[in-house]
């Protein structure tokens, strides 16, 4: 057995390390790889779930899955497709009861671009800052899940199908789909918006 | 020089060269763009997407919460405790179910009822009384956070 040397160095730890320490239990490991993947993955989720304070429980109950199966990990691999995949599960099991939930008890599901149910009118939304958010909100979960990892995330089409657990081919073609249903959003509203003004 | 493409062509970049192309495109789709309501403002969305302003999701307060559900949930003192509860757990479970099945059934012969009739009806009864009630509970425990409130304009409100 070998005695563990003292960090004598000064830099951080690299994330190898981290995840070496977090398979033993360190909690400055945990706090470490948190602050590190914090901020993307609270933002993946939220493009997935869309309520920041679902986002929020799943992204808890992300790292307490993470620190229970940390010995699954392999620190010699990039950490963050794994923690993704982690996350992503736990956000399509809450989608999945969310709509069985509305489908049991009733209610709405969010509202699609280009639906004129009491929204803020076309122009606004043509013109507003978060024509991104709006358009990303009529599409599906796996859709968003692509747009946001490829244009947020600048991921390529491989990690994206490691974190998304599909075949490349897969990713491309609901890339593609997103898109064309994000032109087929905006074609919706620019004909409302011409209608709107009579012309 | 080369002739100005198509909407399909914009979203073939767009998907193939990523944040790249959100930020940069070529000549021929910059002239197509310029001429094309939808695309123009479909690479509006998507630089949107890739520059994503606001402020910063992960917060000190979300860091602190969950730190400490991590601690709470530290692997091995809890799996412990899992096995430690298994075999009352187990006693329970078939005493629960045993003794309502029992006493149905008694209970079912005293009204004449064939000893082999009685003991089905009851364990058929209590098995899918237990059934449902399992069921509910589970769905109940599991519903979304703002499943009892109705959804208003507000509470949809869209948080990308």
């Amino acid at each position: 057995m070998t005695t563990p040397v003292p960090r004598t160095r000064t830099e951080a730890p690299t994330e190898p390390e981290l995840v070496t320490g977090l398979q033993r239990g360190e909690p400055d490991s945990l706090a470490s790889l948190l602050d590190l993947h914090g901020e993307s993955l609270m933002r993946y989720l939220l493009s997935l779930v869309l309520r920041r304070d679902e986002a929020e429980d799943i992204f808890q109950e992300t790292w307490v899955r993470v620190l229970r199966q940390a010995h699954r990990a392999d620190p010699a691999r990039p950490f963050a497709p794994w923690l993704f995949r982690v996350a992503r599960n736990l956000a399509f099991d809450h989608l999945r009861w969310r709509r069985r939930w509305r489908l049991l008890v009733g209610g709405e599901a969010p509202a699609e671009v280009g639906d004129p149910s009491g929204r803020p009118t076309t122009p606004e939304i043509l013109a507003s800052a978060d024509l991104a958010r709006r358009l990303l909100a009529g599409l599906g979960p796996k859709l968003r899940e692509v747009v946001h990892l490829r244009f947020w995330g600048d991921c390529s089409y491989e990690e994206i199908a490691a974190i998304a657990g599909v075949p490349v081919g897969t990713v491309k073609s609901r890339l593609n789909r997103a898109l064309a249903q994000m032109g087929r959003g905006l074609k919706r509203l620019e004909v409302s918006h011409a209608s709107a003004e009579g012309l | 020089m080369p002739q100005p493409r198509g909407c399909e062509e914009l979203r073939r970049d767009l998907a193939r060269r990523g944040r790249e192309a959100a930020g940069r495109l070529p000549e021929d789709l910059r002239e197509h763009v310029d001429g094309c309501t939808t695309c123009r403002l479909l690479v509006a969305a998507v630089s949107q997407v890739a520059g994503q302003p606001g402020g910063p999701l992960y917060t000190p307060a979300l860091r602190r919460r969950t730190l400490a559900a991590a601690r709470v949930a530290a692997p091995h003192s809890a799996a412990a405790l899992g096995w430690l509860l298994l075999p009352p757990a187990a006693l329970g479970a078939l005493v629960g179910t045993a003794a309502p099945v029992w006493i149905l059934a008694t209970a079912l012969q005293m009204l004449s009822v064939p000893q082999a009739c009685a003991w089905a009806t009851a364990a058929g009864l209590v098995l899918s009384t237990s059934l449902t009630a399992s069921g509910l509970v589970a769905i109940l425990v599991d519903r979304p956070r703002d499943a009892w409130q109705p959804l208003t304009g507000a509470s949809r409100s869209l948080e990308v």
